[in-house]
């Protein structure tokens, strides 16, 4: 399709708000948006940070995929675009509207333009009205035209997506998933939308009716010049039907480009642990298979500098603790994870009492962890990190501080600690977008500058290759 | 989920291809249609004068009811006019007040005794009223089968598992019942408010006199003296049984020497209007107002739930003698003898608990993802309030208002009874409790008990159909899950 070539649009304006876009050009353009959700409850808490300031261009006429792990924000994403929730900052413009300050008229005019394609059709038709009613309504609200032309218009759109006429005076009840998902669609093509936000489409659907699903989103996309945004977690899925790829992690799009590239030649740490979960990929990306280690960390309390940081096996390290095996970084990795847990958990008000009179809740947790991470041979409480030739002198030091200060409760502390020794540029600077390849992929990662190896040479280096 | 079955026309139906407007559904096979509405025509018919003369009254009362108008002649006159439609329903079709002449009944209808004609005209209104509604059964089912696109819709499910709810049946048997007799109240009494109680030496009726051998006139007034029923066995009148002046009692007579039966109609119906008023004003309340904490949650719910905590506070029965004695006198404290302001006064305390019955459904309702579909293609809030998440409500209305309707009626005839409430000597059903207390133990236990059993029979009758609407909604519910009116929260 489109899309390919047409460089980094990121400097392009589009000035009025008659312009029509050429096909190519950005139709929607996200800027720094972020959405945060503030917590209820009456001890204040840290806002969480479901969207943290992304920005990128979707062309007229493309399907932009929109990956990531669930709860990585990108279906929050979607909804922010259209307005189904409101900007905490940042802007999304179109047509040279501003749509994230929209209100009122305004704000229906937009949602006359672009419309969802929700995830669940069983949650999202409302089973007490007739599937006519409920193609009809999006006409009804905006006043489309008569009566008769109303009716004659959902004929129309239930025939487009590959239903029948007497399919009007049925309710969803009576249909299968795949037909639910077929009124779903129709409802968002009443209006003639330029741009229709696919909130993972077919994940809820049997695999048999997947495929037909998205061939009929693309005979329609052919069709009607629609442009999609394709939120997924399914990577085969968005292979197939998206021109270019976004990939999200913790409320940050951390690569950007055009699918195949991304798919063949991962650039960010992330796109490529992500890819080769993908059962039998990793044979083609001729690469072991990395495997994603834990869970993401809580948007409440994103890791400082890169937010992958965690977890990313490309991670910088420091010039000291270079000689440290891959085995120890994992370990020191996954006491940093469980000291940051430790340190965020939602604690009741005894427990944050205990904390500040220096009582020490969870010593004993903290021991276990311990042991079993660096064999420690169950020394007592005195004893430290094992000197099973795993850690070195100066990065055991390090890790027995920190194991004090999770000892006496000083969770922060403790995590200071870990990442003031072996933490580096990863754990300060959130890294920028690094344009990398010919075709104006992104990619935001530290190690995309001169100063560092590329993701990818490290990664094999650390992980190695299958066959050699 | 059922098809078309057995249709007499499989043609005519056939040809319909399911997206046609009902008006030429039913021009295309318009037989069935035109029976039902002939039929149903002709049954309104039997009560058209009735039904006219009530809404001239209503008429009259509402203008009468503005402060400072004018004497509403036109429309009184229209009222008269009305009266003299014959209806075949009516106590001037069916007489039942005559007396003997020694030979034969005079005044009765075809010359039968009273009570026989009494019963006779009773039971036509009740024939009459079970009629009306199996036949608005039918034309629902003919609609259903005949001319309604949609082959099957969530609803007749809901209808389905109704009518195999025998509870909720007997529920609703009861409640009709009762909606019968007030509607037909002035029909349905022996005699009449006016006659018996409002100006009993205003009004003659003619007895047979033992004494003298020949037909004696007499005033209501003395006739009531004579025929009190004060617990002793010459002073009581029970119930199915003649006074002195040949005048027949249903139910006895209270400790006055009135007609409890008519009474009791007439009560029936002030009940029926200040619990459905009420009611209503509560439901409309509540759910507007749960219907906005559930779509806008945040700062808007935060002041309703502040707003029904302060009004919760009130002490409810304080706030009633205050404002009855505040009120009376005043023309909105007279207005149906003190019935609406009573109302009011139950419909603006009593909303908040209704609320809260209604929020935790609304607020799930709110959080379904349609209401977010509807959001996103500009659905104004008005609209999505009203298509996405008020039908999802209905049920909890249904179920709540039923109930509290019920427990509006034991108020009102709690309140009659502390001498509370609607103004003597308006019937009211608390009042005739009152009145019969002293006499519980004695021949004329009637009294009391008679209007006792009614009010739990009637508050049963709508926790019962409360209960089967729950049911035939919501299936999951069962009996365990759902204490009567204990569902606030879940669904
Ligand atoms: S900046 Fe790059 S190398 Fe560093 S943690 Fe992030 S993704 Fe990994």
């Amino acid at each position: 399709m489109s899309g390919t070539g047409a460089g980094d649009d990121t400097g392009s304006v589009v000035s009025d708000a008659d312009a029509t876009v050429e096909v190519g050009e950005p139709l929607v353009k996200v800027r720094d948006l972020k959405k945060y959700y503030e917590d209820d409850g009456f001890l204040g808490g840290k806002p969480v940070k479901a969207v943290d300031g992304v920005s990128f261009d979707i062309r007229k006429g493309e399907t932009l995929g929109l990956v990531g792990e669930s709860g990585c924000g990108k279906t929050t994403l979607g909804r922010t675009i259209l307005g189904l929730e409101s900007a905490t900052g940042g802007d999304v413009t179109s047509n040279g509207r501003e749509v994230a300050s929209l209100s009122g008229r305004e704000l229906r005019e937009w949602q006359r333009d672009a419309q969802m394609v929700f995830q669940d059709p069983d949650a999202s038709l409302n089973d007490r009205m007739t599937v006519g009613e409920i193609v009809r309504e999006p006409l009804d609200a905006h006043d489309w035209k008569g009566r008769t032309e109303r009716k004659e218009r959902v004929f129309e759109l239930l025939d487009l997506v590959g239903l029948n006429e007497e399919h009007y005076y049925r309710y969803p009840h009576q249909f299968s998933g795949g037909q639910r998902q077929r009124v779903g669609i129709a409802r968002a093509l009443a209006l003639e939308p330029e741009f229709i936000v696919l909130d993972e489409p077919v994940s809820a659907l049997d695999v048999s009716v997947q495929a037909r699903v998205i061939n009929l989103l693309e005979d329609l996309q052919a069709e009607l010049g629609l442009t999609y945004l394709f939120i997924a977690h399914d990577l085969s899925v968005v292979r197939h039907i998206a021109d270019r790829v976004a990939v999200m992690y913790l409320g940050d799009i951390v690569e950007l480009g055009d699918t195949e590239a991304v798919y063949t030649d991962p650039a960010h740490p992330y796109t490529a642990s992500l890819l080769s979960a993908i059962p039998g990929s990793h044979t083609e990306t001729e690469r072991r298979r990395i495997t994603l280690r834990g869970t993401p960390p809580s948007p409440r309390d994103p890791p400082q500098g890169c937010r992958f940081a965690t977890r990313c096996p490309a991670k910088v390290r420091p010039a000291e603790f270079d000689d440290l095996s891959a085995t120890a970084w994992e370990r020191i990795d996954a006491l940093h994870t469980v000291l940051r847990e430790r340190q965020n958990a939602e604690s009741g008000l005894g427990e944050q009492l205990k904390r500040r009179l220096g009582l020490a809740a969870n010593a004993s947790d903290i021991e276990e962890v311990v042991d079993d991470l660096f064999e420690r041979d169950g020394g007592g409480a005195g004893g430290g990190p094992g000197d099973d030739g795993l850690l070195t002198d100066a990065a055991r030091t390090a890790v027995e501080d920190a194991v004090r200060f999770a000892r006496q409760g000083d969770d922060a502390e403790a995590t200071a600690v870990l990442r003031e020794a072996f933490g580096s540029v990863c754990n300060r600077e959130r890294p920028e977008d690094h344009v990398v390849g010919d075709d104006g992929r992104t990619s935001a990662c530290v190690r995309h500058t001169d100063e560092y190896d590329e993701p990818t040479v490290v990664i094999d280096r650390r992980y190695g290759r299958d066959d050699d | 989920m059922s098809t078309i079955t057995d249709s007499e026309d499989p043609a005519a139906i056939a040809a319909l291809d399911g997206t046609e407007s009902f008006l030429e559904r039913v021009l295309a096979y318009p037989r069935p249609a035109a029976v039902w509405t002939v039929v149903a025509l002709a049954l309104f018919a039997l009560e058209a004068g009735a039904v006219a003369h009530f809404v001239a009254t209503l008429l009259v009362d509402l203008v009468r009811a503005l402060p400072g108008t004018y004497d509403p002649a036109a429309f009184s006159r229209l009222a008269s006019a009305t009266a003299q439609v014959p209806t075949l329903l009516s106590r001037e079709t069916i007489p039942n007040a005559g007396y003997w002449n020694g030979r034969s009944f005079v005044g009765t209808f075809l010359q039968l005794p009273p009570h026989l004609a009494w019963f006779l005209r009773v039971g036509l209104v009740y024939v009459y009223s079970f009629a009306f509604v199996a036949w608005i059964w039918v034309g629902f089912d003919r609609y259903r089968r005949y001319y309604r696109a949609a082959d099957w819709s969530p609803r007749d499910d809901v209808i389905d598992r109704f009518r195999n709810h025998y509870w909720g049946i007997f529920g609703l048997v009861v409640v009709f019942m009762f909606v019968v007799m007030a509607v037909f109240a002035p029909a349905l009494g022996p005699t009449t408010v006016e006659k018996n109680m409002q100006n009993p030496y205003g009004h003659t009726i003619t007895h047979w006199d033992a004494e003298q051998n020949e037909p004696t006139q007499v005033t209501v007034g003395q006739a009531n003296r004579a025929s009190q029923s004060r617990g002793t066995r010459t002073n009581n009148v029970a119930p199915l049984s003649y006074d002195q002046f040949g005048r027949y009692h249903p139910f006895g007579t209270l400790p006055t020497g009135r007609d409890l039966f008519t009474f009791i109609a007439a009560g029936a119906r002030i009940s029926l209007v200040i619990g459905l008023l009420s009611v209503s004003l509560s439901i409309a309340i509540a759910s507007t107002l749960a219907l906005l904490s559930a779509y806008y949650k945040g700062a808007v719910d935060l002041s309703f739930v502040l707003l029904s905590d302060a009004v919760m506070a009130l002490p409810q029965l304080l706030l009633l003698i205050m404002l009855t004695v505040v009120l009376s006198g005043t023309w909105i404290g007279n207005l149906y003898n003190g019935a609406f302001v009573l109302a009011l006064i139950f419909a603006g305390t009593g909303w908040p608990y209704m609320w809260r019955s209604f929020r935790g459904p609304a607020l799930q309702v709110a959080q379904r993802e349609w209401v977010d579909a509807a959001r996103s293609f500009g659905q104004r809030p008005t609209a999505i309030m009203r298509k996405h998440m008020l039908p999802y409500i209905t049920g909890y209305v249904l179920i709540y208002g039923s109930m509290t309707l019920g427990g509006a009626i034991i108020a009102i005839a709690g309140l009659s009874y502390l001498g509370l409430g609607v103004n003597p000597p308006t019937p009211e059903w608390g009042r005739a409790v009152n009145a019969g207390q002293p006499y519980v133990d004695t021949v004329s236990w009637h009294i009391s008990l008679i209007p006792g059993v009614l009010i739990t029979l009637v508050v049963t009758g709508f926790n019962a159909l409360g209960d089967g609407v729950r049911d035939a909604i919501d299936p999951e519910s069962d009996s365990a899950a759902g204490e009567a009116g204990g569902r606030g929260g879940g669904a």
